[in-house]
């Protein structure tokens, strides 16, 4: 679904969730399934194009890349999930990578293939504003946006100008480090939402070891969106092959939200 | 030419930049604030050259190797003994002014990634002398290879941190620590150490590292001679081979020669040789466009070589640049060669070269006898090759060196 449209669908929801998997991970085919699945739930569904040097990913994520990469995933496996995902199901598709997997295949190539497929919006940690090789700018010309990620310790100023420039939502992380890990929610994690919030009117989406009810019962109202990534990859790993990888994440997603 | 500062784009041509999640953005400001004052700052520098002369060894000699020179027939062969500093190589130089750089901004900790041990054990004998903690990423391939510089580093107090993810070996260990990096609050400078990363990194490195042909360019001349015709440094990162070049690049007449790991050969995945091999393209990759050894999509390859140090798919965007100019060549030799290479210069010359270091010596093995006798070649031996007796000792002692090992597991067996 189209981003603004979607905005303006949650403006009354108490939480949404954004779903996040490794494309490719176990395979192709299991991995759309488990995002179908999750998108029963989900009105954001992030497909990780795995890297072979996620920097930025823990253990969990970082081994799913590594086993999607072995297992053979090509970027046009990517392209064909996120088509799929972007006609099934009424989720916004947003394509996470790193910075070389877009520019090896060039970003304006790269921008158009994405919007063909039905992705809306691009997260690339490694691609920051104002050192972006252009992605924000192509990304703009064809109509769909790059998300932009902060995270504590940035200052007010910089949460500003990625705030007034990041497409739709604010992508937040709900502490310092990298995925996976756990993340206590309490007066640090509310006081870092506030500081955001100060800065920054568009919706936000706090992700980063968000693994539990619990954690989104306390988030419900202070923030728009969570992010859950490592839980459902973990989730999707505790699967055998032939299981039914669409009910199976589902039921995790809607868990989470119970 | 002389670095100004002020000037730092962290840009070589298009190579270079600081492709980095908004995460790092405040450590990685506050070190380019950090290090454009004290690059400038007298005091600093008083520092810095004092412990490079009282701890570190400076200046390392140049030694005017006669005998392979009549070995091989023709050009007139100098050695910079750079692994003669502490610690065993030119890792050292940029370790202390990253070392004391850190100590200025107020941190207490230091972490970072090794290959062959050497700059990790540089790192470990810096914060041990300065009193910083430490902790060394090392990809769990590597420790297996150089063992002896882990034991080393534990013995300096280093906290030595097994990597293994991805290929266990220095691009997953340069992974390992930005991510530790970015877990960390505010106590603690990464010390990247080679001439990579990104800004301002691979300047900061380079002016650490500049020392190196600086000190050549004095000692050559005390020998009576003009400026050499040919400088030989071997390529990882590239920290070694652009300090040694950085106070020549502007002598247009002297011929610069970097040398990659040509490993077991030419096809993916047997090297690490990023322009004198095939495989690598432009890429951005652990914070710097540059050259990269991937995939059709965009995925690091698996890279060889006999050497820890040079075994890594990315190249320092100074050196792709300068590459791409033409003002540095690049050479590659395979690892018969670099063995041959350390037995050659150990026979007769009396050094033992590091494995690294023994590709800019294979390369002067095969340029010199092509050369008239009045032409000056200086190589640069970046490190001693003491850690690598595991390697040398298997592949050239043989039999002897495998009974050795039996034999010292059973007097430990019966301890
Ligand atoms: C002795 C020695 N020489 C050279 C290198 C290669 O690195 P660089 O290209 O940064 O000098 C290493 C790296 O570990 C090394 O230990």
């Amino acid at each position: 679904m189209e981003m603004n449209k979607k905005l303006e669908q949650i403006k009354n929801k108490k939480i949404s969730l954004m779903g996040h998997i490794v494309g490719g991970y176990p395979d192709v085919e299991s991995s759309l399934k488990a995002a179908k699945g999750i998108c029963r739930h989900a009105d954001f569904i992030e497909v990780q194009f795995p890297f072979s040097d996620p920097s930025a990913d823990g253990k969990v994520i970082e081994g799913a890349s590594y086993k999607a990469i072995d297992a053979g995933f090509t970027v046009e496996d990517g392209f064909k999930i996120v088509k799929e995902l972007s006609e099934t199901t009424e989720a916004v598709v947003i394509i996470m990578t790193y910075a070389n997997i877009v520019y090896k295949y060039g970003i304006e190539r790269f921008v158009k293939k994405a919007k063909e497929n039905g992705a809306n919006a691009f997260i690339v940690p490694d691609l920051p504003y104002g050192s972006d090789e252009g992605l924000s700018e192509t990304a703009e010309k064809y109509g769909i946006g790059v998300i932009q990620v902060i995270s504590p310790g940035v200052g007010d100023d910089r949460i500003k100008m990625l705030g007034d420039k990041s497409y739709g939502v604010l992508y937040v992380t709900a502490r310092r480090g990298i995925t996976g890990g756990k993340t206590d929610i309490g007066a640090e994690t509310e006081e870092w939402i506030a500081t955001v919030k100060r800065n920054c009117s568009k919706p936000i989406a706090l992700g980063f070891g968000i693994k539990s009810n619990s954690q989104v019962r306390a988030l419900s109202g202070k923030t728009e969106i969570v992010v859950a990534g490592s839980y459902f990859v973990e989730k999707i790993t505790s699967l055998s092959k032939g299981s039914d990888f669409e009910g199976e994440l589902a039921k995790a997603a809607q868990e989470l939200l119970s | 030419m002389k670095f100004d500062a002020d000037k730092m784009t962290g840009y070589f041509g298009e190579y270079g930049g600081q492709y980095i999640p908004e995460i790092l953005r405040p450590a990685i400001t506050e070190l380019e604030a950090e290090f454009k004052k004290a690059i400038n700052d007298k005091s600093f520098l008083e520092e810095f050259n004092y412990v490079l002369k009282n701890f570190v060894g400076r200046p390392t000699p140049l030694l005017f190797a006669e005998n392979a020179t009549k070995a091989l027939g023709g050009a007139q062969i100098y050695i910079k003994l750079e692994g003669l500093a502490n610690t065993g190589a030119h890792k050292i130089n940029n370790a202390i002014g990253q070392a004391l750089l850190a100590k200025r901004m107020g941190k207490t900790r230091i972490i970072a990634e090794t290959g062959a041990g050497q700059h990790g054990l540089a790192t470990a004998s810096a914060c041990a002398r300065l009193g910083l903690d430490c902790e060394i990423f090392m990809g769990e391939v590597d420790i297996a290879r150089q063992r002896p510089n882990v034991y080393w580093m534990e013995l300096f107090g280093a906290k030595v941190t097994a990597v293994t993810s991805g290929t266990k070996t220095l691009k997953d260990a340069v992974n390992e620590a930005f991510r530790e990096w970015t877990a960390r609050k505010s106590d603690t400078h990464y010390i990247i150490g080679s001439a990579l990363g990104p800004c301002p990194y691979p300047d900061m490195v380079r002016e650490f590292q500049r020392v190196i042909g600086r000190e050549v360019k004095e000692q050559i001349f005390a020998y009576g001679n003009k400026l050499p015709d040919v400088l030989v440094a071997c390529v990882g990162g590239g920290s070694n081979s652009i300090g040694f070049f950085a106070d020549f690049l502007e002598e247009k007449e002297v011929r610069l020669i970097g040398v990659e790991a040509g490993g077991k050969g030419d096809n993916p995945g047997e090297h690490a040789a990023r322009v004198a091999g095939k495989g690598a393209d432009m890429g951005i990759v652990q914070g710097y466009k540059s050259l990269f050894l991937q995939d059709d999509s965009g995925q690091l390859t698996v890279t060889h070589s006999i050497s820890a140090g040079l075994d890594y798919a990315g190249l320092g965007p100074e050196l792709a640049y300068l590459a791409e100019e033409k003002r540095i060549e690049f050479a590659k030799a395979y690892d018969d060669e670099v063995l041959n290479a350390v037995k050659f210069f150990a026979k007769h010359e009396g050094i033992i070269p590091a494995l690294e270091s023994s590709h800019a010596l294979a390369e002067v093995i095969k340029i010199a006898p092509k050369m008239a006798k009045d032409k000056v070649i200086v190589a640069n031996m970046s490190g001693r090759g003491d850690k690598d007796i595991f390697i040398t000792a298997h592949a050239l002692g043989g039999d002897t060196w495998v009974q050795f090992l039996k034999e010292e597991v059973a007097r430990y067996g019966n301890e």
